[in-house]
């Protein structure tokens, strides 16, 4: 898998963009994780002007943006950031760029490099995302790396993560009940789901229980498609587009707080919430 | 050649045999450039399909294994607008942009 590489330096002109080979991957995942120190803030913002920091995307999906700046690594909203204690991290990434970056840019960032890295002190909490509380005492964690492999991934889609069940059968709702919607419309999807055993559900509001549950969403792309949402433990919710990665991000790469009002793309109809478990069956 | 239509996210994507000759316009690609950004639910291109390899096609641009690694190039052989045009023809007008 390689890396694509954004160096977040200029305002009016686009950013430089580079790939980074496999070998490269492979080491900045080992750097990524000798790091121990977490943290549930996030880096302050460094002004809008200059450099900001690298974003980092995976050829295959398997990771998702991740920020680079003032010594944090930041994988998403609801993902408790990495303190790295230095700026090694970042000048490793700068090396990388190679005829991408000019040398007055690279002089640039290796100047601002060289500033005191990021403490708790200079972190804040996360401006623009206030998660929702999540009242499931089952709900899962965000854990993306369970599904973003290459024998998992493509296998399984958003009913499987939603249900926090990996089949490898790209499971649809009523088919292990033999109930399998036959019209991609709420009334048929959610029909089919509550024959798996999940449940309609007003809102995400109510308490559940140990052994009682997490909630879900259903969204329909009318008349080609379905899909589903989950809240996470945090609060806010993840998905799983298809045969895509699983990611806690809209279409606009925001957060989401409520699936009813996320970017959605062409899945345009909100259905339902729904409550699902570890006991429901999907196949 | 099978040709995969990646937009849906709970059913299964569709897909379909196709015999146009696609070689010839994969070998004539040679503008490298970046991969494009995924953007998550809806439209997200084409895979060609062909035994053991996979070809995506998006955005104007052509990702593929060449000399053993993934690589990048513009879609200067107008392959995506063909797959939109099968696709349509297989019944998927609503799912392809206009290209």
């Amino acid at each position: 898998m390689s890396l694509t590489v954004t160096l977040n330096v200029f305002s009016g002109r686009p950013n430089p963009v580079w790939t980074v080979p496999e070998e490269g991957a492979s080491e900045l995942r080992d750097r990524v994780e000798r790091i121990t120190t977490t943290s549930d803030l996030k880096a302050a913002a460094l002004g809008s002007l200059g450099y900001r920091g690298f974003t980092v995307v995976g050829s295959d999906h398997g990771i998702g943006p991740t920020q680079f700046s003032a010594g944090i690594v930041d994988h998403g909203h609801a993902i408790p950031s990495l303190v790295a204690g230095d700026r090694e991290i970042e000048k490793w990434l700068l090396s990388t760029a190679g005829a991408h970056v000019s040398d007055e840019v690279k002089a640039h960032v290796t100047e601002s490099l060289a500033t005191p890295v990021a403490s708790a002190a200079t972190m804040v909490a996360p401006a623009s995302v206030h998660c929702p509380v999540c009242h499931a005492a089952d709900a899962p964690t965000y854990n993306p790396g369970i599904w973003n492999t290459p024998s998992v991934q493509p296998h399984n889609n958003c009913y499987n993560y939603a249900n926090n069940r990996i089949t490898n059968t790209f499971a649809q709702p009523g088919r292990a009940t033999g109930h399998q919607y036959t019209a991609l419309t709420c009334p048929a999807v959610t029909a089919a789901a509550h024959s798996d055993g999940l449940v309609v559900t007003p809102n995400f509001t109510g308490h559940l229980a140990a052994g009682h549950g997490w909630y879900v969403a259903l969204v329909i792309w009318p008349g080609n498609d379905y899909h589903w949402y989950r809240q996470d433990k945090v609060g806010c919710w993840s998905h799983k587009p298809g045969q895509t990665a699983v990611r806690n991000y809209d279409n606009a790469n925001h957060a989401i707080t409520d699936p009813k009002t996320c970017n959605r793309g062409p899945y345009t109809t909100f259905c339902t919430y729904m409550i699902t478990q570890s006991s429901v069956h999907i196949r | 050649m099978e040709i995969e239509l990646d937009a849906f996210s709970g059913r299964p994507n569709p897909r379909w045999e196709t015999t146009t000759p696609l070689q010839k316009k994969l070998d004539s690609l040679s503008e490298k450039t970046k991969p494009a950004p995924e953007p998550g639910l809806g439209y997200r291109g084409f895979i060609i399909h062909h035994g053991d390899q996979s070809v995506r096609v998006f955005s104007g641009r052509v990702t593929m294994e060449r000399d053993g690694k993934s690589q990048t190039y513009r879609d200067t052989a107008g392959l995506e607008a063909e797959l939109a045009k099968q696709a349509r023809q297989h019944g998927h007008a609503g799912i392809v942009p206009d290209l």
